[in-house]
């Protein structure tokens, strides 16, 4: 399998230019222009992607290297091989499923620089293809119908993951956006998949709604517009954390409860 | 220089060697070869700034 190696201070966009020249995609981080490393912090936070529902976790610890990806209960593939690491009493060393595994384990979602300085991390990478892309921009006036909109999302989030469909989302009462895209679907049933949840944003009192759907070549043709800038601005002032939800709490015959709790949290994020 | 590497196929094993460098030192600013192209500069964002 045709992998990437990339040091410290390889920066996302740095990795996603070299990995598309190879026609090839990876999972990684997002964010403006640098800031988020792809062999850092990322990858010790557990390492969230909008194409994990295809390739896993950057940093999923699956059991089972060769198990497609599940979401029922995130075995998955493990996107990363191998890491050099320097640890705490000075030692420089390689970290696998074979050799210091522990530490291996440890450092893909284990945080932060708990367990030493990672200096290298060796991907796996998987053919390029074409994504589908759903986008959806609330403006609202009426904070019911953000939360009845957010209920609706909840509520065919399963269904979406399903087909393959990751990205990001969030916002407050006053405005709501997402971007989702998928491997697995045409640009045809992207439409048919989410015309109806246009409409019903759409009809929302209070809602100003702007929406459209887009076939991107490669995921380099998602990423580059979105989120690389020419005027030296560097990632964003905010501080995330994140919680992944199991599938049962999504799936829920309560999705309006699940989003009124969601709308709680000061600018909250979907992925 | 930033290293990104491309191999075509990767197989992690146990029996690879263990990291070595020429001068015997970790490579950290000042020291070893990531400052090897920017002579009397700081390496940042891909480019040598002179500081």
């Amino acid at each position: 399998m045709p992998v990437f190696t990339f040091g410290a201070g390889v920066q996302w966009y740095e990795a996603y230019e070299a990995v598309k020249q190879r026609n090839r995609v990876i999972v990684g981080g997002i964010s403006a222009r640098g800031s988020v490393g792809a062999a850092g912090g990322w990858l010790s936070g557990g390492g969230h992607s909008a194409i994990a529902p295809n390739y896993g976790l950057g940093a999923s610890n699956s059991p089972n290297l060769t198990q497609p990806y599940s979401y029922d209960g995130f075995v998955g593939v493990d996107n990363v091989l191998e890491i050099t690491i320097v640890t705490a009493d000075g030692s420089h060393v390689i970290a696998n499923q074979h050799r210091n595994q522990d530490l291996f384990w440890a450092v893909r979602g284990g945080g932060g620089g708990t367990w030493g300085v990672v200096t290298s991390v060796t991907y796996k990478t998987h053919p390029s293809t074409p994504f589908s892309a759903a986008f959806l921009l609330a403006n609202s006036t009426n904070a019911n119908s953000t939360q009845r909109l957010l209920a609706e999302i909840i509520r065919l989030t399963p269904s979406l993951v399903d087909q393959g469909y990751g990205g990001y989302g969030g916002g407050d009462t006053n405005q709501f956006q997402f971007l989702v895209l998928s491997p697995n679907v045409t640009s045809e049933q992207t439409q048919t998949t989410f015309l109806p949840l246009f409409e019903f944003a759409a009809s929302q009192p209070g809602l100003s709604v702007e929406n459209y759907t887009i076939l991107y070549q490669d995921f380099w043709a998602f990423y580059e517009p979105l989120f690389t800038t020419t005027d030296g601005q560097v990632g964003s002032p905010s501080e995330l954390s994140s919680w992944l939800l199991p599938k049962d709490v999504v799936q829920t015959d309560k999705p309006g409860d699940l989003a009124a709790e969601l709308l709680k949290i000061s600018g909250f994020g979907y992925l | 220089m930033k290293n990104i590497t491309f191999y075509d196929s990767f197989s992690p094993t146990d029996t690879k060697d263990s990291i070595t460098y020429d001068n015997g030192l970790f490579p950290v600013l000042g020291q070893g070869r990531f400052l090897a192209d920017c002579d009397a500069s700081l390496y940042l964002r891909g480019r040598c700034a002179v500081v």
